[in-house]
This record gives C-alpha cells, sequence and structure tokens, in this order.
C-alpha cells in the first residue's frame, strides 16, 4: 500500500484521471478495477484569511496552487502509468491518514 | 429458540472476535466464514465503556486503580513519599528531593504500549513520568501525557516523581493499554450500548485541531458587550477519558441584543453546494444547562441544549459558508455566562456524522471499511437457503448500499439484500445473468433502527421478513447456481455502510414459523 499526494490543474483533470480506473457495469454502477481510495483534497489554506465579528471574510485566505488528490494505492508499490509526473512531496502536506 | 435457530445456520456472524484483516465467524469455527476485512487506516469507535478509542488500542487497562478510586491501592511509595487522596487525585508529598509512587505492570517484550497520565505540579518544581522502557519524561506545570513505547521486560514499573524537598504535586487517570501498528482492524462499535460491527465510507475530517481548541486555527472573536471566549486546554476529561478537552468561558458581559456576541470559528476549504455535517462534543462544566448556537456550514443557526453530561451534536447541510461556528448572543437564548467544555471537533464531506477522527495540526482522512469473501459452495446452497441479519443504516442517505451472496462476487450472478436510494426502503433481489428475477421492496419506518431481515430463497419461492413480519414473496422466480460467497463490500459504488450485529447463511428454505421466530424483535 503507499500513500502519494499528486497535483494536477483542476477537479475536471483530476477525474479524468481517475475515470480510467472504474468500470461501469449495466447498472450504472462504477466499479473499481484496481483497489484505491481517492482524496479529493482541492486546494489548502497557506495563509489564514481575517474575518469580521460575524465570521465575514476581510482579506481572502491565501491558497495552494491547483488540485491537490491523494491516493491511496492498496496494491501498487508506485504510481500507475501517467499518475508519475503530477506527483507532489509538499515539506508539510496537511492531510494525512489517521 | 431464535438461539437455537442461529445454531443452524451454516455461516454465523456476531461482534465477536476479529484479527487484522479478518471478521472472525462464529461458525464454522474452520475459518470458512471468516471475512477478509481491510481498511489502510486507524479509525475509532465506542467501546464497551462507552469511551471513543482509537481500534488500535487493543488492550483492556493495564494499570490498577489508576484513578485513584481505592486511594492509594495498588501503589508504593519510595521512603521520600507520602501518598493521599486529594480531590479524586493521588498527591505526592516530597519529604527529600524525589519522590514517588510505582506499580509493575504485566507487559510483552518487543509489544508497543500507550500511556496516558494527568500530572498537576501543586507546589513541586516538576513532576515526571518515569519508566526503564522510555525514560524521564518531565513536566514543570500542569499537563497530560500521551506516550508510546516498547516492552523491554516482561513487567514494567511506571514510576510518577515528584520533585524537591516539603512540596507535593498531583497524579491521575494514569492509564497503559497494548497498542497496534495494524491498520485493517474491524471495528465493533458500541454507540448504541450493545456491540455491532461497525462498517463506514471513506471520510475526511477537515478541521486541522479537532481538540485543541486553543490552536489559532479557532478563530475567537466577540462583539458588543462579549468578551472573546476565554480557553483553558486539558481541562476536563473527554469522551476518550483523558484529560485533554478544552474549558470554553462565553461571557456576554449583561449584553443582550444582536450585536453581543461570544464566538468560535473554524474555517474550512470546502466546496458550496455539497453537504458537509459538522460535529463536536460538548457538556456543561457545572451543573447548569446551557443554550448556545452551533452553526453548520450552511450557515443557518440551530440553539441547541448543553447539559453536564457529554453529548455529541452533529448537524448536516447543504455548505454555503465555509465555517462551523460555536457561540452565545444576547438575541440567542444564550446565557450571561456559559461555561462548557467541548472535544472532538470535525466537519466531514458527508450528509452524516460519521465515526470521529482526531486531527492535531492537517485534516486526516479514515479510509473506507472492507469486508468480503466470507464462505464457500459447502457452506452455501445454490438452491435454497436463508439469508438472515440484523442490520442498520449508519442513515437514510439516498444511496444504494448491497450485500449478499453471489457467484465469486459477481453482482450479475447474486442473492442480494439492499437499503435502497429510495427513502426507508430496504429490497431483495436476484439477479441472473445480469438481469433480476424479482425484486421485493419493503419500505420501514426508520432503516437507522436495528432491523431483523430474512430473505428465504428457493425455486419459485422467495419471502422477505422483517421484524417478524413476512412483508413481500416472489412465487416465481430462478435460483442462482454458484453461489459461494458472502460479502458485505463488492458491488464497486454500492458498498454496504451500516451496522451489523448478526448476520447467518441457512443452507435450507426455513419455515414461516422459524422465520418468524428468527426475526421478531
Amino acid at each position: 500500500m503507499i500513500h502519494k499526494r499528486y497535483t494536477f490543474t483542476d477537479k475536471a483533470q483530476a477525474d479524468s484521471k481517475i475515470e480510467k480506473f472504474f468500470d461501469i457495469d449495466e447498472e450504472g454502477n462504477k466499479i473499481p478495477n484496481e483497489r484505491a481510495a481517492f482524496i479529493y483534497l482541492d486546494k489548502f489554506v497557506l495563509v489564514k484569511g481575517e474575518y469580521d465579528e460575524e465570521g465575514v471574510e476581510i482579506v481572502a485566505p491565501t491558497y495552494s496552487e491547483g488540485y491537490a488528490l491523494d491516493v491511496v494505492w492498496h496494491n501498487l508499490e508506485e504510481s500507475p502509468y501517467g499518475w508519475k509526473s503530477y506527483e507532489t512531496e509538499p515539506d508539510n502536506p496537511l492531510h494525512k491518514l489517521y | 429458540m431464535e438461539n437455537n435457530l442461529l445454531q443452524k445456520a451454516s455461516i454465523l456472524l456476531t461482534p465477536t472476535a476479529y484479527n487484522d484483516g479478518s471478521m472472525l465467524s462464529v461458525k464454522p469455527e474452520n475459518g470458512d466464514g471468516d471475512f477478509t476485512f481491510s481498511r489502510g487506516s486507524a479509525a475509532t469507535r465506542v467501546n464497551a465503556q462507552g469511551l471513543v478509542e482509537n481500534v488500535q488500542i487493543i488492550s483492556s487497562e493495564l494499570v490498577s486503580n489508576g484513578n485513584f478510586s481505592q486511594g492509594g491501592q495498588d501503589w508504593t511509595p519510595n521512603i521520600n513519599a507520602t501518598l493521599s487522596i486529594d480531590n479524586g487525585r493521588l498527591k505526592v508529598a516530597v519529604s527529600d528531593g524525589s519522590g514517588y509512587p510505582s506499580q509493575n505492570i504485566t507487559t510483552i517484550v518487543g509489544k508497543k504500549y500507550k500511556i496516558t497520565a494527568d500530572a498537576f505540579i501543586g507546589t513541586a518544581t516538576k513532576v515526571s513520568l518515569y519508566s526503564a522502557a522510555f525514560g524521564f519524561n518531565d513536566l514543570t506545570a500542569d499537563g497530560s501525557y500521551n506516550l508510546t513505547f516498547t516492552a523491554t521486560s516482561t513487567s514494567t514499573q511506571i514510576r510518577l516523581y515528584v520533585y524537591e524537598d516539603g512540596t507535593y504535586g498531583f497524579w491521575d487517570n494514569i492509564s497503559v493499554k497494548e497498542i497496534t501498528d495494524d491498520t485493517d482492524l474491524p471495528r465493533i462499535d458500541y454507540t448504541d450500548g450493545c456491540g455491532s460491527w461497525l462498517l463506514e465510507p471513506q471520510s475526511t475530517n477537515l478541521i486541522t485541531y479537532s481538540e485543541d481548541i486553543s490552536d489559532s486555527s479557532w478563530l475567537k472573536t466577540s462583539s458588543g458587550t462579549a468578551s472573546i471566549p476565554a480557553i483553558t486546554s486539558n481541562y476536563s476529561i473527554s469522551p476518550d477519558g483523558t484529560l485533554n478537552a478544552s474549558r470554553v468561558v462565553f461571557d456576554l458581559n449583561g449584553g443582550t441584543t444582536s450585536s453581543d456576541f461570544s464566538q468560535l470559528q473554524h474555517n474550512i476549504s470546502s466546496t458550496i453546494g455539497l453537504s458537509y455535517t459538522s460535529s463536536v462534543y460538548m457538556k456543561s462544566n457545572n451543573d447548569s444547562t446551557y443554550n448556545l448556537t452551533f452553526i453548520p456550514v450552511s450557515g443557518s443557526t440551530n440553539i441547541v441544549e448543553v447539559t453536564p453530561q457529554w453529548k455529541r451534536f452533529d448537524l448536516s447541510a447543504v455548505l454555503s459558508s465555509s465555517n462551523m461556528r460555536i457561540r452565545t448572543r444576547g438575541s440567542e437564548s444564550s446565557g450571561d455566562v456559559t461555561d462548557i467544555s467541548i472535544w472532538g471537533a470535525q466537519i466531514e464531506q458527508q450528509s452524516y456524522a460519521t465515526s470521529y477522527i482526531p486531527t492535531n495540526g492537517a485534516i486526516a482522512t479514515r479510509l473506507a471499511d472492507v469486508a468480503n469473501n466470507s464462505g464457500n459452495s459447502t457452506l452455501i446452497n445454490s438452491t435454497e437457503g436463508v439469508l438472515y441479519v440484523e442490520i442498520a443504516a449508519l442513515a437514510d442517505d439516498g444511496t444504494n448500499r448491497i450485500f449478499g451472496l453471489s457467484n465469486n462476487s459477481n453482482f450479475s450472478e447474486s442473492i442480494i439484500l439492499r437499503y435502497s436510494s429510495l427513502s426507508n426502503r430496504i429490497s431483495a433481489q436476484v439477479r441472473k445473468s445480469g438481469s433480476y428475477e424479482f425484486t421485493i421492496n419493503y419500505d420501514s419506518t426508520d432503516v437507522t433502527a436495528f432491523s431483523k431481515i430474512a430473505f428465504k430463497y428457493k425455486q419459485n419461492d422467495f419471502a422477505l421478513w422483517v421484524n417478524g413480519i413476512e412483508v413481500g414473496v416472489a412465487s416465481s422466480g430462478d435460483v442462482i447456481s454458484g453461489l459461494d460467497t458472502l460479502g458485505f463490500s463488492w458491488v464497486g459504488g454500492n458498498i454496504f455502510y451500516g451496522k451489523a450485529k448478526a448476520l447467518a447463511v441457512y443452507k435450507e428454505a426455513l419455515t414461516d414459523a422459524q422465520l418468524q421466530s428468527l426475526t421478531t424483535i
């Protein structure tokens, strides 16, 4: 089992990569063809925003770039073909498996 | 009669025993009925004592009288220490240099253990938790220990040091339990007071500090006459049984208008339009009951009643504002001063609250529970039989959750029970060559309550029984050849998530009297 971080341009690109790991049965069910857990993370807050007393944003937070996706590949020892170039290894991953 | 009937089953699974990677069946005893289980992460459950617990804790309590409810019993003072009980805590008075009480616990060399303890400095210059297995761990102020160590002896001595002549310090809640790094541990959960297998989907707690409310990720604000919420870390015993809940005091200072409020807020990175559930444990710190406002990610205000007993409050909503807020406000039924403890906050992209996922500096994910591959063609009869379960759904959430018997986990050749995507619907179906032979539907009043369900299958003789009543039949239809597998998690995106107190497979079609008896609550 390996746990990897990938950064894509946007969610659509992430979804298109993930799509290949599912088949659709006759009832419309998505059947995984690879044992994997896809964890949609999107952006992380790098610099906190500022908010007024009501919790309304005054200064927007600064977010990480791209669309972050963590994947746990249960039966692989390295990223599958076509995923390696999207791997990223942030100093502080800001997300972990419990 | 029900127990006798359960003994007739060829496969019987109850929440009794498990290993890393398997849920062990009661019948048969040779392992052929065991489920393979995987998750790949830790997870919490509510244990038999009602405490929220990481399932990687695998032993019972190894310390005797760790909460000093029996005075100083089981603790041996060294020559410099005098022991007494003060306000429920062990008071250690020191006469020369340093003093300590100790206790020897039985350990297994090479096994990992978790030790937790609460220390109060009193008049001492420092306190220290010591064992030869992990050395000295000093504190110079009140605090809690949460350490792991690997046993180096079959007897590990724990010492509770207090330092300097003529001083005293206090200790409380000393606990040692064996732990493991295993990540495929099934969970027997006691949230309902009675044990059941807990099978949950993957979920991520988007709050970065779920227990440390003093962290700056929790915004503390006020308006009008109100004060900023005052936080005291490690103030009270939390639902996990340790001293790590935060005290939060909201003070309106006499303010009674909408302009007067004292507020905690946690922002998350999230997507507008999706369903999120916010949850948090809260209790009053005294005998009073408080009304305060709990605002989930929808931004809607909800007045909740916080009593002296811990309660997990949860609210599900479609996200429109990326934060969770807890506050008192002059115009929202709040008292002037609200003194509560808070612990275990969670925001997850789910339409219902799942088990607690602790965080400490980063968001964290619990992976999905997967339980499959029980049985074989000897234990499962293809021509007739009964699939029996006592189960509850985690929510009436509009999804299909399917489990049952199949030919080599092939959904196209299967006998299934499902919680339907239609509200509170339970369905029994036979699929052959990818088509449904028939569907028997039953609309329950509440699928989140436990139901006893039996699906009888036999050529042109099918019936669905729920809670002692035959709720539907199908008098025509084929059975499936080659049935050899029982599983919870084999139908792609329609995996069964829920709670199960019992699951049984019979190799014969039981009589109506037997089915009634088996399913009567």
